[in-house]
């Protein structure tokens, strides 16, 4: 694939999290870039930081996190840097959107869709005529598949059902014409033939918007639907970053090898599943070294002494395991 | 030998509106479901949202009470049991539901967790209960160690071996196994569903395997039984399935599984069943399908096909067969 | 796992000083009137035992810190002791509208249908209650004193716990693990008082601890309208109530005590927002954060 230029780039970001117990570090160290045009899937378990990414990007992060270090930089601006203000006009909603895994988390149960939309689109385009601004809110919500867009309109979140709803969350975050999409396990709480088609909704729509995604999962299938490159994470580090059939046909890293062997298939028969044995490492004990280490049978001396760092071991495809270094 | 065989089970949920409480219509949530389970086997009820198959399990498990139809349990009906008679069935007929931080009561120790089913039908001492429990938690993997934590101290692997360790106290003969894997993580996933693998052939066990991933149906399962709103559209043995979906509904369902496996995204033909399941209160007439199924015909809109037998144990409900 | 709760919440609130005031006037409230009847100076004063003509209307000095009242007794004996019967005061109408509001509550919860219904009309016609009225109809029939007033306000008051555990059983009644319960084989009786109630408690409880500084308020509205406890009890708002009449000559005799309702109260009210702050998950962090 030619390599086109380079959106958004994420630069040694680390997130931790303020608790009680301690202090959970969530992201460690994390680089990446974004091309344009291009769908990254960001993939892994639970605890392993990929949600923490989004909010980071987007500054939408719990009052309890700390964004300890680095930037990120979209149009040669780092982002973090920003004040809330210039955030919230230029940014949030506008060059970058995000849809969630609940949809609901998008609209004030208060408002009709279609005052959330036009609110949106009077915010950030400025727009303030309102017979224009109800042509755009039925032409969005007609672009994203909902049938009777005038009724939608006037319904209210609950009104609607789960894949309405998330359709209508699409409409609201495409309806600035952003650079970058977020989405934060969209499909997760849908089933199986509504995730279809809001999956083939995202392909095309990120075609006519020439969208850079950004989507997070934990499951692989959808990132095989989905991705141009994944990016694996693991307790808040990259363990495996290149494009999406190298990653999951031939993977580098063990975790990532381990994992595919232990997800069942629906297309064809598997006799017995693999596992990885032992628990995901607890956020607030973190162990020293790779946190796969107790887990992998490869594990090597330097393996719990030093974090593994993420290098390029084939042509785009890069690693962070001691194997490769 | 058949352990439980359901016949035509219906259940249908009032609507009231008012303050009298008028019942204006029913969510017709199960409409007319026959099947069979066998000893020793894995079965299972796949659908989405809205097909009932959640309804069924809980119908078996009394959890409700069926408007019709009769559940037959080792030849005896169970929709009209009572008293010590239910209790006894209860016995034999245990569940695991999706979520072990909500299927645990978060006050109590895991120890009691897995006593409690032990002490309500046994009569022994509380002692002895807990030695019995901890034995069942070291067999489903658990150490010992952890026998007085409780459950918000676990991980959500851990905490559903320990739903699964509750189950099996009473040495059932039926295990409903609602969504099991779908709330953990992928890594523990696997762990769970060789555990249950393991306890099945070692306890002689059979599943009710209630599920909307498809993955985890075809490599538990015996047999297959797919639901659409209400009524079981197609079953057939696992492999037979899968390789040879007959209905629309089926098909659609087996096309929109992705895979993690980038090649096949080009070679699958995916069916897409435009819109949204209908509601239960007013299903379509004729083939409940008809309004999204591409193949639809006239006789589809007007008649409703019945269930037929396509051989090998495979039935098919579809005009287009 | 309750411990760990409350030990977390200690810590938060620890975290601010205000939270801390609120917090050390509780504890000092129930220390003190748990101790004051060995403490007073003059405890005969303070049980109303004395009538000192030539000691009437003192001002604050160093013998009577408080000053003394008409009938010539100490006001710091009097309050001090005071505190013990606000305690009871407190506890008793709480527990008391616990004891009744709980078990209503949780059956009409668990068991929904007409059952349901009916309890909970009786409770909303319970809540339709003035609560002066019921203690002016008691002090009528029965007379005023202690157990009277204590009985007229946690009738008024035990409708609130009982739908407060109603909303919280109709939420957990349908919850996997008390489906779990069922399925097991276990009776109602032990599904409700096993896995509903304990989980049921936490809000009621909490709730029920921090309205004690609510009792105290009205239990001392009543008695200084002369329809709570009978004299010569040192409860505070009769305290206030005897002090009314020389109140141009002898302000001390209402002000004391009045100052003990109100400090009292304040700080029920104080800890009541720290440890609603405290059970909170999102403002958990803020108050974590605050301290960062």
């Amino acid at each position: 694939m030619a390599r086109t230029n380079t959106i958004l780039e994420v630069r040694n970001l680390s997130v931790n999290y303020v608790t009680l117990e301690g202090v959970i570090r969530a992201v460690r160290n994390l680089s990446f870039k974004l091309y344009e045009g291009e769908s990254l899937c960001v993939v892994g378990e639970s605890g392993s930081g990929k949600s923490t990414v989004g909010l980071a990007i987007i500054r939408a992060l719990p009052s309890n996190a700390v964004i300890e270090s680095g930037e990120i930089i979209l149009e040669g601006k780092n982002l973090l840097k920003l004040s809330d203000e210039v955030m919230s006009r230029e940014i949030r909603g506008k060059k970058i959107s995000m849809i969630f895994q609940d949809p609901a988390a998008t609209f004030n149960p208060l408002f009709t869709i279609g005052q959330t939309l036009s609110d949106v689109i009077k915010y950030h385009l400025g727009i303030k005529d309102k017979h224009e601004l109800g042509k755009r809110v039925i032409s969005m919500l007609r672009t994203v598949g909902l049938p009777d867009p005038e009724r939608v309109a006037r319904s209210y979140p609950h009104e609607l059902s789960g894949g309405m709803l998330q359709r209508a969350a699409i409409a609201v975050a495409l309806s600035t014409n952003p650079r970058v999409l977020i989405a934060d396990e969209p499909t997760t709480m849908l089933d199986v033939t509504l995730q279809a088609q809001i999956l083939d909704l995202l392909a095309k729509l990120k075609e006519e918007f020439n969208l850079s995604v950004i989507f997070i999962t934990h499951n692989l299938g959808v990132a095989a639907e989905v991705c141009d490159r994944v990016l694996v994470m693991y307790a808040g580090i990259a363990f495996e970053l290149g494009p999406c059939s190298d990653v999951l046909l031939n993977p580098l890293h063990p975790y990532t090898r381990k994992l595919l062997e232990c997800v069942p298939r629906a297309h064809r028969k598997v006799e017995k599943l693999k596992y990885i044995p032992g628990m995901l490492p607890d956020p607030r004990n973190l162990p020293t070294g790779c946190p796969f280490a107790p887990r992998c049978d490869e594990a090597m001396e330097i393996c719990r002494k030093s974090l593994p760092k993420l290098v390029e071991v084939k042509p785009d495809h890069k690693v962070a395991c001691h194997k490769y270094s | 030998m058949t352990l439980l065989e359901v016949i035509n089970l219906r259940k249908y949920f009032p609507i009231r509106r008012g303050i009298l409480g008028r019942v204006v219509g029913y969510v017709k949530a199960v409409d007319g479901v026959s099947f069979r389970i066998s000893e020793d086997e894995v079965f299972s009820l796949v659908g989405e949202s809205g097909s009932g198959k959640t309804t069924v399990a809980r119908c078996i498990l009394r959890l409700y009470e069926p408007t019709d139809g009769k559940i037959v349990f080792e030849g005896k009906d169970i929709t009209k049991l009572k008293g010590k008679e239910l209790k006894d069935y209860r016995r034999k007929v245990q569940a695991v539901f999706q979520n072990p931080f909500l299927s645990l009561n978060p006050r109590m120790r895991i120890v009691d967790i897995v006593a409690e089913p032990l002490l309500a039908h046994m009569k022994i001492s509380r002692n002895e209960a807990r030695k019995e429990a901890i034995e069942l938690l070291e067999r489903v993997g658990l150490s010992s160690s952890l026998a007085r934590r409780f459950p918000s101290d676990l991980s959500g692997g851990q905490a559903q071996r320990v739903a699964i360790a509750r189950a099996l106290a009473l040495k059932p003969r039926l295990i409903i196994l609602d969504e099991p894997t779908s709330a953990l993580d992928v890594s523990v996933q696997a762990q769970i569903l060789n555990l249950l693998d393991d306890l099945r052939k070692e306890f002689k066990l059979s599943y009710l395997l209630i599920s909307h991933d498809l993955s985890v149906v075809r490599y538990i399962s015996d047999y297959v039984a797919v639901m659409y709103l209400g009524k079981i559209v197609e079953s057939a043995p696992t492999e037979e399935l899968f390789s040879n979906p007959l209905h629309p509904y089926t098909k659609a369902l087996l096309s929109a599984v992705p895979e993690p496996d980038p090649r096949l995204k080009k070679l699958r033909k995916r069916i897409s069943l435009p819109g949204e399941p209908p509601s239960a209160i007013n299903p379509p007439s004729g083939c409940r399908l008809h309004p999204r199924c591409p193949y639809a015909t006239e006789r589809c809109k007007r008649e409703e096909p019945e269930l037929k037998h396509v051989g090998g144990n495979h039935y098919v409900r579809c005009w287009l067969l | 796992m309750v411990f760990e709760e409350a030990k977390l919440i200690f810590r938060l609130i620890k975290m601010n000083p205000i939270s801390m005031a609120g917090l050390v006037i509780v504890v000092g409230f129930i220390i003190l009137g748990i101790i004051a009847p060995y403490i007073t100076p003059y405890p005969l004063d303070a049980w109303g035992l004395t009538y000192n003509v030539e000691k009437r209307f003192l001002p604050p000095s160093l013998e009577h810190p408080f000053g003394t009242d008409e009938m010539g007794r100490d006001v710091f004996s009097r309050v001090i002791l005071g505190a013990r019967f606000s305690l009871i005061i407190a506890v008793g109408v709480v527990g008391l509208a616990l004891l009744i509001g709980i078990p209503i509550g949780l059956i009409a919860g668990y068991l929904g249908g007409r059952i349901a219904t009916i309890l909970m009309r009786i409770t909303d016609m319970f809540l339709a209650f003035p609560p002066l009225l019921l203690a002016i109809a008691l002090a009528a029939t029965l007379g005023r004193g202690l157990i009277n007033v204590i009985i007229a306000l946690a009738i008024s008051w035990w409708p609130w716990y009982a739908r407060l555990i109603y909303v919280q059983v109709n939420s957990i009644k349908n919850l996997p693990y008390v489906d779990a319960a069922r399925i097991i084989g276990l009776t109602p009786i032990k599904i409700m008082l096993r896995h509903v109630l304990p989980n049921a408690l936490t809000p009621v409880t909490v709730q029920a601890a921090l309205d004690m500084g609510s009792a105290i308020l009205e239990a001392a509205g009543l008695s200084f309208l002369g329809v709570g406890v009978k004299p010569p009890t040192p409860e505070w708002g009769l305290l206030v109530s005897e002090g009314w009449t020389s109140i141009n000559i002898a302000w001390w005799i209402s002000l004391f005590p009045g100052l003990a309702i109100l400090i009292t109260v304040i700080g029920f009210n104080l800890l009541a927002d720290a440890v609603r702050e405290a059970m909170d998950p999102r403002l958990r962090k803020a108050i974590i954060m605050r301290r960062v």
